[in-house]
């Protein structure tokens, strides 16, 4: 079987280039960023660009930092993404336990599964008008408790849909031997269901983090200058005067790095979420 | 767990029975799922049946809301900004994902084994483009595509050649990010099928005599084919719904040439305040959405049905 021919040679040259060429066209945007926001600014405006900093400099990390309102903008992302998710997490798991392991009368379960489904689906634009009125009337708008109200709601179908399976995938028996040594519901569920499910609590307290985290739609409308997350930040600096490249390169940077770095510590639940459970 | 009715707690003998009963009391489980329950329905529930109401007022920047019946939704019949969107959604929706479905087919053949193989650097560094910030996405493109000092320009050596500004390239510039970030999702869905095809399977078709293109037909094509189906139907419905890509990209531009049903939608409810009328919007595309997914769930399944 494994004779070298000339056509298996070519093959594998074949495949070999095109594992360069989508490995070059992947990483092209991040090759930007880190060569971008290290350059100066008259080295960024050079044609042919260069792909490596002449002289590295880290002037627009101290730029986008001495204005205060950089440390504003990421430290609004951060909460919003850390509350929500833990609070998308809490109201999930009982959720998810509840459905999987419980028969509600009239099946009401698998029409709320199918909702939970449903709902996943749920274009932002489709429920954005109320939810602005309803900001407005209670006085949220512009705060950075209404983005975790919102992402919190906007991410739990998600997250019930992740962890749901791992619950169902518990052997009965765990549960029922759990309720003979005198657990409830609560205390079964806490004691001993939950350890089992950190995997997919981890999968999906992964992906709460990354989409609040680079959520944008929302921001844009809820907020308008002491809520306003980082996306909101990049985006301004395109302004009619043109872009601000080393600006757009460092924030660009620091706000991509986490996500990296949770995607390369995660990258097995994130990529089998993605693929199986076909995430988006 | 509820297979075990609740009568039978007397007589089960060993167990005792105030543990079994504590078990099946409905009622904790229905206070597991409020707090979940109460959210989505305030937050997400509530607003959608408060949006199919909206769409049926005059919902303006004064706040007052006044019944006016159907006129939005006919309104929306000859509003040909409402029709160019929808088009360019469209164009967006079937090359988008058209060639993000051949090249992630393409690649996963060629590659599927290798991928596999050194598996998780390379299908880490796919992921990557599909959970950056859209935002973050859209932007370091448009400055990669700038014609001055861009990388883009820089790599074909063509200084000047406007991409994002020129009506007739925008939205191709806006279908090749988008490519871009979702081939990746296409795929790696698309090479895990191909991989889970047993060795075994195609040895044994291969030692019955079957060829490469017959192997194909009759055993990796209808393997993989409704990972794909399925695979297509997230990418559409998340193509419809794409709105951070085409506004910090090309901010819709120019003129109206990448704006999108989304791009559309925001522009009528919070440019011009117009909130009633981008209700309707908002409410005839969800349906188009929910309309589209069923009849394209009853098709996979007849095609699925076909090819056995």
């Amino acid at each position: 079987m494994s004779r070298i021919t000339p056509s298996r040679v070519l093959m594998t040259i074949l495949r070999g280039v095109i594992v360069i060429v989508m490995l070059f066209v992947t990483l092209l945007p991040l090759a930007f960023m880190v060569a971008t926001a290290f350059k100066t600014n008259s080295e960024i405006l050079v044609f042919p660009p260069t792909l490596w900093p002449a002289s590295p400099t880290l002037q627009h990390f101290i730029d986008i930092f001495s204005s205060d309102g950089t440390w504003t903008f990421f430290r609004n992302s951060l909460i919003a993404t850390i509350v929500s998710t833990l609070l998308t997490i809490c109201f999930a798991i009982p959720a998810a336990y509840a459905l999987a392991s419980h028969r509600f009368p009239g099946d009401a379960g698998r029409a709320i599964g199918l909702g939970v489904l449903m709902l996943r689906f749920l274009p932002p634009f489709a429920i954005v008008v109320p939810l602005f009125i309803m900001l407005r009337g209670f006085g949220m708008l512009d705060s950075v408790g209404a983005l975790i109200l919102v992402y919190t709601a906007f991410h739990l179908p998600l997250a019930i849909w992740i962890i749901q399976p791992a619950v169902a995938q518990i052997p009965k028996e765990i549960g029922e031997a759990a309720a003979v040594d005198g657990n409830g519901v609560v205390g079964t569920l806490w004691r001993v269901i939950l350890p089992l499910l950190r995997p997919s609590v981890a999968t999906a307290a992964a992906f709460c983090t990354i989409f609040s985290w680079n959520e944008f739609f929302f921001a844009l409308v809820f907020t308008s200058t002491r809520a306003r997350t980082y996306p909101i930040l990049i985006n301004s600096y395109v302004s009619d005067s043109g872009p601000d490249w080393g600006a757009i390169a460092a924030t660009s940077l620091l706000a991509v790095l986490p996500i990296i770095v949770l995607v390369v510590v995660l990258q097995r639940q994130l990529v089998g979420g993605l693929t199986a459970g076909a995430i988006r | 767990m509820s297979e075990i009715p609740l009568r039978s707690t007397g007589g089960g003998g060993l167990a005792g029975p105030p543990p079994a009963r504590r078990r099946l009391d409905p009622t904790a489980y229905f206070w597991l799922l409020v707090p979940a329950l109460a959210v989505t329905a305030g937050f997400t529930l509530f607003p959608l049946v408060r949006t199919l109401y909206l769409s049926f007022t005059n919902l303006g920047i004064s706040g007052q809301a006044d019944w006016i019946g159907a006129d939005n939704y006919l309104r929306m019949i000859s509003d040909g900004l409402f029709w160019q969107s929808v088009g360019v959604s469209a164009v967006f929706l079937v090359v988008g994902v058209l060639a993000e479905l051949v090249i992630a087919w393409v690649l996963a053949l060629l590659l599927a084994e290798r991928v596999s193989r050194w598996s998780n650097a390379l299908r880490t560094l796919f992921t990557i483009p599909m959970l950056l910030c859209p935002v973050v996405i859209g932007i370091t493109w448009r400055v990669l595509f700038n014609p001055q000092f861009g990388w883009i320009n820089g790599i074909l050596n063509q200084p000047g050649l406007d991409w994002v500004g020129d009506p007739s390239k925008s939205l191709w510039v806006l279908i090749a990010v988008d490519v871009w970030q979702w081939t990746p999702f296409l795929f790696l869905m698309i090479s895990s099928a191909l991989v889970a095809i047993p060795t075994e399977v195609k040895e044994a078709a291969r030692l019955d005599g079957a060829g490469g293109l017959r192997i194909f037909r009759f055993i990796t094509w209808p393997l993989v084919l409704p990972v794909t189906l399925v695979a297509v139907l997230l990418r559409s419905i998340d193509s419809t719904k794409t709105f951070e890509l085409p506004f910090t990209l090309t901010a819709g531009g120019p003129g109206n040439t990448t704006t999108t049903v989304a791009i559309y939608m925001y522009r009528r409810a919070f440019s011009e305040f117009d909130q009633g009328y981008a209700s309707a919007l908002a409410v005839t595309i969800t349906i188009a959405l929910v309309v589209f997914a069923m009849i394209y769930l009853r098709i996979v399944k007849r095609v699925e049905g076909a090819v056995g």
